[in-house]
């Protein structure tokens, strides 16, 4: 009885929720058509492969950063940090270039700041059983003040030209940023979909309870997932170094609401569990594209911000409808 | 194979949570090829001693032997490795994984460096699946499947780590009757492969038709250890309470003596659930609903509620339209609806007994300020606990240190609260343990005699056969039969319910 009702039931239960996660990335791209498009009918210059360059390298920090977390957000957590993570990031990475550090180093150095502050992240949520939400508010005003601190107040400029040519070089056509983001995705996607620590993300963040009792260990879990955000916040950090070359403690400021407005707009749920990595990617590549396009129209920098919360909040009411859809079609086989 | 010497075997246990003892002192064991029933009220402490043996819980006073060696688990790793598999009460499931993921969580196969080796995932959870009689899709999400399947991928996830014991939790609280079968296969074939079973049930006819030994507790005490075949079931009901069940005896009465029809439904349709259903349940009727998995009847109590919006037909209450699109305009009529899954539908965990039982309670009565408000509410509290014997020590007890039992009566008590007198009831007695069932079915035949009108839907024949005047079964959404109060058996309504199904897959 239950063999005949499992198998009967399987095609249909299955394709509305894989049709709507699908539906998501297609949306995202459809509306990114029709504004590329729309904008370029208006303007034509948008449709240049400046102008296209110039987003793909726009997109490139919040989708990296986004990858980090992505991961963190299926982990039913959040990182609020990575905007003063970014921060610290760069000016470790500007600060150490300009006296004369080799480039290698003083990326690492920048990275390894990352890491660390994730880590902690990761240990304060773990150890001391603090709510992501928090732990990371907190870290979030610490890594701002170490990056004040290090700077001294002051602003460093990157006079390395091998480091400012990470944002300008290319690599068969496509700038270099934007290289390292399909890395970054092709690396983080591997990871959370084909071995079993992306797994065991996925399975902690969806159902703790479940996760534990079948042996998972979370401490390291958490530990690692916010380390990695704490790179990709920091590699976003390096990013904006190579970018615009002048740097202080004060970068980034509201950098970690653009981030999980990239990764929610990209379909990955607040509730845990799923992460959808690609979204994250074309959700960037969006919000890049929608700046630029509002740049290139002569729309003030002031309406852009509404843009991008309109979009966000249109986002989330469809996911909200996407997860009432899923929802009941799984609660009518629950008798 | 009786005198064999135990596999696992637990000595002198006790354990406390902070002041409260929960176990004082049980020794209890399990041999290799044997099924040993664990039996006793809720409260009696069957589930502190099951984590006890899984690992969750540390015992404070007491030893674990394994094979005759002493161990001490760190935690449910550990005693999984050891062989120890549980299939526990509380699905451990993660519902947006498919199923072979979580089957093999934590213990996933890999091949290169660290990739997931999804093939061989897919091929041993496979092989777990048919062996279990479950013909699904690896890759499926969990949350896609039924309560019943859900419950055959749990025991699958055990199966994976090929325990010498097996601790199945109340496996069968979530099946219907042939998945209940299918389930005692599994666990024979399981006890043939010299598996050494620990059953925890309610049921006592499964505890008497599976187990080999049957050990008996009662407020966290071993009352006894007895062979199946030397006791009989009033004997173990009287050594589960430390009392004899009070026998209410039952008496269906024909419909239409002296009540007026309270709800009055026809023609009620709702596209893919159930089409064009009749009845009426009259004051001071229990009208049952019977039907398998899927027969729609979930989701015509849900309907009368307002939970979800009919396609075609109407619904009276007293004469009345039941215009009811959400629960405040269903309330507001007089229709209550206990729904089947109290922890994600009913109680919320973080308020007090007294604030659950007022949840729903019109605000309109019971005075002007908040503070007169909550005198009131104590007062009724002390009469709605005497009502249903709800045990428990003071109105402002947070609700999760009840038993499963007393929770189920505090939300059959936001009925009475809510001055409902259409009662739409969703496996009163799922989970609840007999002493409670028996004041539950007390209650609703007060509650009828009072005036209300029940509907009972139940997966519980028995049950229904127990407590009903008549019953309506269902199939695949449409109402097969009403049964009267002379075919009110627990064999004639499964028949019902299994005829029609099968008369309509002949028919398919």
């Amino acid at each position: 009885m239950s063999t005949a009702s499992a198998s009967l039931r399987r095609p249909g239960r299955l394709s509305p929720r894989r049709l709507l996660d699908a539906m998501q990335s297609l949306g995202l791209l459809a509306v990114l058509v029709v504004v590329f498009i729309g904008v370029s009918i208006a303007e034509p210059r948008f449709f240049s492969s400046d102008s296209i360059k110039a987003i793909l390298i726009n997109s490139s920090m919040l989708a990296v950063c986004g990858f980090g977390m992505t991961l963190a957000i299926a982990l039913r957590g959040i990182d609020l940090s990575v905007g003063s993570v970014q921060a610290l990031a760069a000016v470790v990475a500007a600060k150490l270039s300009s006296t004369g550090t080799p480039l290698a180093l003083a990326i690492a150095a920048a990275l390894l700041a990352g890491v660390i502050a994730g880590a902690l992240n990761g240990v304060v949520i773990s150890q001391l059983r603090v709510p992501a939400f928090v732990a990371t508010l907190g870290m979030m005003s610490i890594a701002r003040g170490v990056a004040l601190i290090y700077s001294n107040g002051g602003s460093f400029l990157v006079s390395d030209s091998s480091f400012t040519d990470i944002s300008r070089d290319s690599i068969a056509g496509v700038p270099l940023p934007f290289v390292i983001t399909l890395l970054a995705l092709l690396a983080a996607w591997t990871l959370f979909n084909h071995t079993p620590f992306g797994r065991h993300i996925a399975a902690a963040g969806g159902n703790e309870d479940a996760a534990v009792a079948s042996g998972i260990r979370l401490a390291p879990l958490v530990i690692i997932v916010f380390a990695i955000v704490g790179l990709t916040a920091a590699m976003a950090g390096v990013l904006l170094t190579a970018q615009v070359a002048y740097i202080d403690g004060t970068v980034g400021v509201g950098f970690e609401l653009n981030v999980i407005a990239v990764v929610v707009l990209g379909g990955t749920s607040l509730a845990g569990g799923r992460g959808n990595l690609l979204g994250t990617l074309l959700a960037a590549i969006l919000i890049a594209s929608i700046t630029g396009a509002l740049n290139i129209l002569g729309v003030a920098t002031l309406y852009q911000y509404l843009a991008v919360g309109l979009l966000l909040i249109l986002a989330l009411a469809l996911q909200s409808l996407r997860d009432r859809l899923a929802g009941r079609s799984s609660a009518d086989g629950g008798e | 194979m009786a005198d064999s010497a135990p596999i696992l075997a637990a000595h002198g246990i006790v354990k406390r949570f902070g002041g409260v003892q929960a176990l004082g002192g049980v020794d209890f064991d399990v041999r290799a090829g044997e099924v040993h029933a664990l039996v006793g009220e809720n409260g009696a402490g069957k589930s502190t001693l099951i984590k006890i043996l899984g690992g969750l819980h540390k015992p404070t006073e007491g030893e674990i032997e394994l094979r005759s060696e002493r161990v001490s688990f760190s935690g449910p790793l550990a005693s999984q490795r050891a062989g120890i598999g549980v299939v526990a009460q509380e699905f451990t499931l993660v519902p947006k994984l498919s199923i072979a993921e979580n089957v093999l969580l934590g213990r996933e196969p890999r091949r290169l460096w660290a990739l997931l080796d999804w093939p061989a995932l897919r091929e041993r959870t496979s092989a777990l699946l048919s062996e279990l009689g479950l013909e699904a899709d690896p890759r499926t999400p969990v949350a896609s499947l039924s309560i019943a399947d859900q419950q055959l991928v749990e025991i699958a996830k055990a199966l994976s780590l090929e325990p010498t014991v097996l601790i199945m939790d109340e496996p069968s609280a979530a099946l219907n009757e042939s998945e209940v079968d299918r389930l005692f296969e599994v666990v024979s074939a399981l006890r043939d492969r010299d598996v050494g079973v620990v059953y925890v049930s309610h049921r006592l006819e499964e505890v008497f038709r599976l187990a080999d030994r049957i050990t008996v507790l009662r407020d966290g005490e071993r009352v006894g250890t007895h062979d199946k075949d030397s006791m009989s079931e009033d004997e173990l009901i009287t050594e589960m309470l430390g009392r004899e069940l009070e026998q209410h005896e039952h008496e269906p009465r024909e419909a239409g003596d002296g009540g007026e029809a309270l709800l009055q439904v026809t023609g009620l349709s709702l596209d893919g659930a159930f089409s064009d259903v009749d009845f009426e349940v009259r004051a001071g009727e229990i009208l049952g609903v019977a039907g398998l998995v899927g027969s729609g009847r979930s989701e015509l109590t849900r309907a009368l509620f307002g939970l979800l919006t009919p396609t075609a037909g109407s619904a009276q209450i007293d004469g009345t339209a039941l215009a009811a699109t959400e629960p405040r305009a269903a309330l507001a009529a007089g229709v209550f609806l206990l729904s089947e899954d109290r922890k994600s539908d009913g109680l919320i965990p973080d308020l007090s007994v007294r604030e659950n039982l007022f949840l729903t309670a019109s605000p309109d009565d019971g005075g002007s300020s908040w503070r007169l408000r909550a005198d009131a509410e104590t007062k009724e509290y002390e009469e709605v606990r005497e009502f249903l014997d709800i045990r428990a020590h003071s109105p402002e007890q947070p609700i999760p240190t009840l038993s499963g039992g007393n929770q189920q009566k505090v939300l059959l008590g936001r009925a009475l609260t809510s001055k409902a007198r259409v009662l739409l009831l969703n496996e009163p007695t799922r989970g609840v343990d007999i002493g409670a069932k028996s004041d539950i079915y007390a209650a609703l035949r007060k509650l009828a005699s009072e005036g209300s009108a029940v509907l009972i839907s139940s997966s519980d024949a028995l049950e229904l056969s127990q407590v009903c005047d008549r019953c309506l079964v269902m199939s695949r959404g449409r109402a097969i039969r009403m049964l009267g109060p002379s075919e009110l058996d627990e064999d004639t309504i499964v028949a019902t319910a299994v005829r029609a199904r099968a008369e309509e897959d002949a028919a398919s």
